[in-house]
């Protein structure tokens, strides 16, 4: 078994744990820790498909902006643990048969499909992967949702400064 | 290399891990949380297609989606420190004085 | 799919070039919007010390007009000498604004970002004159009075939504359809939320970004499978990839078709709040500011269906499922419209408060246009446009009069609605008017709603010439009586019910002196007569709207579709 592929195998275990992890801990500081690791082990999957550009945004933005930003805000509301208990044990048990019926039916259409996939990453993939081609890409053919995505950032920010800000005496 | 079925069966779980931590949490900042694991599980598809289809589109729009998460992670916090504000809770099942 | 190279910059640069001029052109509204989008967060700064406070929503009305006009440039007039025929490409009279990266050879053909056609023309028109109303109606609100210091904010946000409304009919390209679906809805949010400090504020935006989120979520892995099934992201490629390619759609690729076919339209089915996607509707709509309700419920309903017009039948279109059998799309559909009318019929039965019954029946209301978007093809789509067109200014209208009211007497539960029509017939009358035409009784607009789309369900198979969708005329029918009830309890409730005060006096054996009367001013009067008109002018002479609706649909070759 090559190292990529053992690789693979141990970060997407620990994305898992960690993802379960997340919705299950009690506090919300532990539960955005533990998806701070799930993001980071996203992050090392994402290399072993030689996306390195997205790998370093993945960190760079989701474990540290956004997830740095939860935890201001869980510490300035200063939050008591939640009582996890959920309403009533009947409709989580239905609820949770639910998700796993959903997640066998996506699981054996994707392994009944397999044959058609395609066996082994593309030959351009390490290229493609790569700041500069991914910037070349975006900086061309998709500058027109680029730019409609900064408007999103600053309707973002504008939005969240008239939310947030503290009303006026 | 793992095959690509082996990517698209751990995006499926962690998207239904998200998806399952949305619809049974009640604390609102955990629920937008698992909202990104559940983009996060999207982006590992999409990557994985880009990168065995040898297409460079999947990653592009990886982009846009962490540049929309983060937009909305912005947004979302920002209306539960305002709820928090007037209701001092963030625990959604308490948060009914509209009716669902 | 064959691997393609590392993206070939010269090529590229050749491209862009050689499409640059139309590209110019086709931008000039999105640019307009942009620049009043940007130049309204600062005039706020600099307006801070001026008498009046509400520059910036002059400013965004005029950035609106402006915008619309120059939309308006961008229809393309059929020309009589050029009859349109099967097979007739498109592309000279749509403009591409740009060109994503798919392989060479489809590169020539101009698969695009964004069109400029006119059927999203249409569209951009109607927000247009949706957000202009809007405005109009926010100068009037008390409840935005109260937050007058971030009126630049608001204004520039409403403009910022403009930009994602004006593209999301407009897309051809699943990354353009998300990305303008998502800034329509974090504007959204950041409105629904706009009088926090009240307490139905923050938590009505809660709700709706809660799911929101949840919803593009599964929308997004939905269009993450149509990519994996073929690898490319423009609508038009994918249809033809699904015709070309059988093993895309078989075997257990089918399923995943219909999986990722089901979670794209949660995310669509949000924007129109269809059932069971509609949980935020009935909050959003009340604890938002109302001017934002009425927006929302226009604008934000008509863009999500330009949105699904453009998916469903230019990734289905019926062209494609004789030779190759795709899905069967439009029985689920239909299934989910009468689902959809029936649901949010009943559910307005049960309330007591007009924002909410209006709420609900605006869920019905996207049941109706449901089934015209089941039938498909022009008669569809002309039908759904032409009920856009008029459901705009009756939703707009009964907001408004609900709004008027709602300042006054500080109330939306219809027990105080008890015995209006003495103290304000202008509003209640006009009010009556709206109700009128949102049931669709005839010499109103929403008859002539109404009437086309039932006239789309019913349009006889051509091989059969059997009527495939009786039943969902059917279900529209029973529904439109249903809705008859709910709305007619506020027009009696205004007209002949006695104040509830007048009755607890005189059983207590003391003579009520009358309410006092309400009073509106002029420009609010005026404003109301500018909504009512249009309905009743719709009403009797609706010609030149259902030509202008046709003359969209010229364009689409439904058999066909290419740019």
């Amino acid at each position: 078994m090559p190292l990529s592929e053992i690789a693979f195998y141990v970060l997407s275990a620990g994305a898992i744990i960690f993802a379960l992890l997340t919705i299950t801990r009690k506090s919300a500081v532990v539960s955005a820790l533990m998806l701070v690791m799930t993001f980071c082990f996203l992050a090392g999957i994402y290399l072993t498909l030689s996306a390195q550009f997205l790998a370093v945004v993945q960190v760079a933005v989701y474990a540290g902006a956004i997830m740095v930003l939860v935890l201001f805000v869980i510490m300035l509301l200063n939050l008591e643990s939640e009582d996890i208990r959920i309403t009533s044990s009947w409709k989580s048990l239905v609820g949770v048969l639910v998700a796993l019926g959903v997640l066998a039916q996506i699981l054996a259409m994707i392994f009944m499909s397999e044959d058609k996939l395609p066996k082994t990453i593309s030959a351009s993939a390490a290229v493609l992967g790569t700041t500069e081609s991914v910037g070349t890409t975006l900086y061309t053919a998709y500058s027109f949702p680029f730019e409609m995505a900064s408007i999103i950032l600053i309707s973002a920010a504008v939005g969240a400064i008239i939310l947030a800000k503290k009303r006026l005496a | 290399m793992a095959p690509l079925s082996h990517y698209l069966a751990v995006s499926a779980i962690l998207f239904v891990i998200g998806t399952a931590g949305v619809l049974f949490r009640r604390n609102a900042i955990i629920v937008f949380m698992c909202v990104e694991l559940m983009l996060n599980a999207v982006n590992l598809t999409l990557i994985a297609f880009s990168q065995f289809l040898g297409d460079q589109t999947g990653q592009i729009l990886v982009f846009f989606v962490m540049t929309v998460a983060a937009a909305e992670a912005a947004v979302g916090l920002a209306i539960v420190i305002a709820l928090f504000r007037n209701r001092q809770t963030v625990d959604i099942a308490k948060v009914n004085i509209l009716k669902w | 799919m064959p691997p393609s190279s590392v993206p070939d910059l010269s090529s590229v640069a050749r491209l862009v070039q050689a499409y640059s001029a139309y590209s110019l052109n086709g931008f000039v509204p999105e640019v307009i919007l942009v620049g009043g989008f940007l130049i309204a967060i600062l005039l706020d700064v600099f307006t801070r010390r001026a008498k009046s406070k509400s520059i910036s929503i002059y400013f965004a009305i005029v950035v609106l007009a402006m915008a619309g006009i120059a939309s308006a440039f961008q229809w393309q007039p059929f020309v009589a000498g050029q009859p349109w025929k099967p097979g007739h490409l498109i592309f000279p009279y749509s403009q591409t604004l740009f060109i994503p990266m798919v392989h060479e050879s489809v590169l020539e053909r101009g698969y695009a970002m964004a069109v400029v056609d006119n059927f999203s023309v249409f569209f951009k028109l109607l927000i247009s004159v949706a957000g202009i109303f809007m405005l109009l109606m926010s100068l009037a609100s008390q409840e935005l009075r109260e937050r007058s210091r971030r009126l630049g904010e608001y204004s520039s946000l409403i403009i910022g939504m403009c930009v994602g409304l004006y593209l999301m009919p407009a897309s051809l390209d699943l990354t353009m359809m998300y990305i303008s679906l998502e800034l329509v809805s974090i504007a959204g949010y950041i409105l629904a939320g706009f009088s926090r400090d009240t307490e139905h504020g923050a938590e009505a935006a809660l709700k709706y970004i809660m799911f929101g989120a949840l919803s593009s979520g599964l929308m997004i892995y939905g269009f993450s499978l149509f990519y994996g099934l073929t690898g490319t992201t423009n609508i038009i490629a994918i249809r033809e990839v699904l015709a070309l390619n059988p093993a895309t759609h078989t075997g257990a690729n089918f399923y995943i078709l219909w999986i990722a076919t089901i979670l794209a339209l949660v995310g669509m089915g949000y924007k129109i709040s269809a059932v069971p996607f509609h949980f935020w509707t009935p909050d959003v709509y009340e604890g938002a500011p109302t001017p934002v309700t009425a927006f929302l419920s226009v604008a934000s309903k008509a863009a999500g269906f330009g949105l699904l017009i453009r998916f469903l039948i230019f990734v289905f279109p019926e062209g494609t499922k004789t030779a190759a059998p795709v899905l069967d799309w439009q029985t689920a559909l239909a299934i989910g419209s009468i689902v959809t009318m029936t649901f949010g019929n009943l559910a307005a039965l049960l309330q007591t408060n007009v924002r909410r019954i209006l709420a609900y029946s605006s869920i019905a209301h996207a049941g109706y246009m449901m089934a015209a978007l089941v039938v498909g093809k022009a008669d569809g789509t002309v039908a759904i446009m032409i009920y856009l067109a008029t459901y705009l200014f009756m939703q707009i209208g009964v907001f408004y009069a609900v709004m008027l009211i709602a300042n006054k007497i500080g109330s939306e539960e219809i027990d105080d609605y008890r015995g209006l029509m003495t103290r304000t017939p202008l509003v209640s009358s006009a009010m009556v008017i709206f109700l009128l035409s949102l049931t669709g009784i005839p010499l109103t607009a929403g008859f002539i709603g109404k009437f086309y789309l039932l006239a789309a369900v019913l349009t006889p198979d051509a091989a059969t010439h059997s009527l495939p969708w009786l039943w969902l005329a059917v279900g529209v029918i029973v529904n439109s009586v249903i809705s008859l009830y709910y709305y007619l309890r506020v027009a009696a409730a205004m007209f002949l019910k006695r104040p509830l005060r007048d009755m607890a006096l005189e059983r207590a054996g003391q003579t009520a002196p009358p309410l006092p009367a309400i009073q509106f001013g002029v420009p609010v009067s005026a404003l109301l007569l500018a909504l009512i008109v249009p309905i009743l002018v719709l009403g009797v002479y609706f010609q030149p709207l259902v030509d202008f609706a046709s003359g969209v649909v010229r364009f689409f070759n439904f058999d066909n579709i290419r740019y």
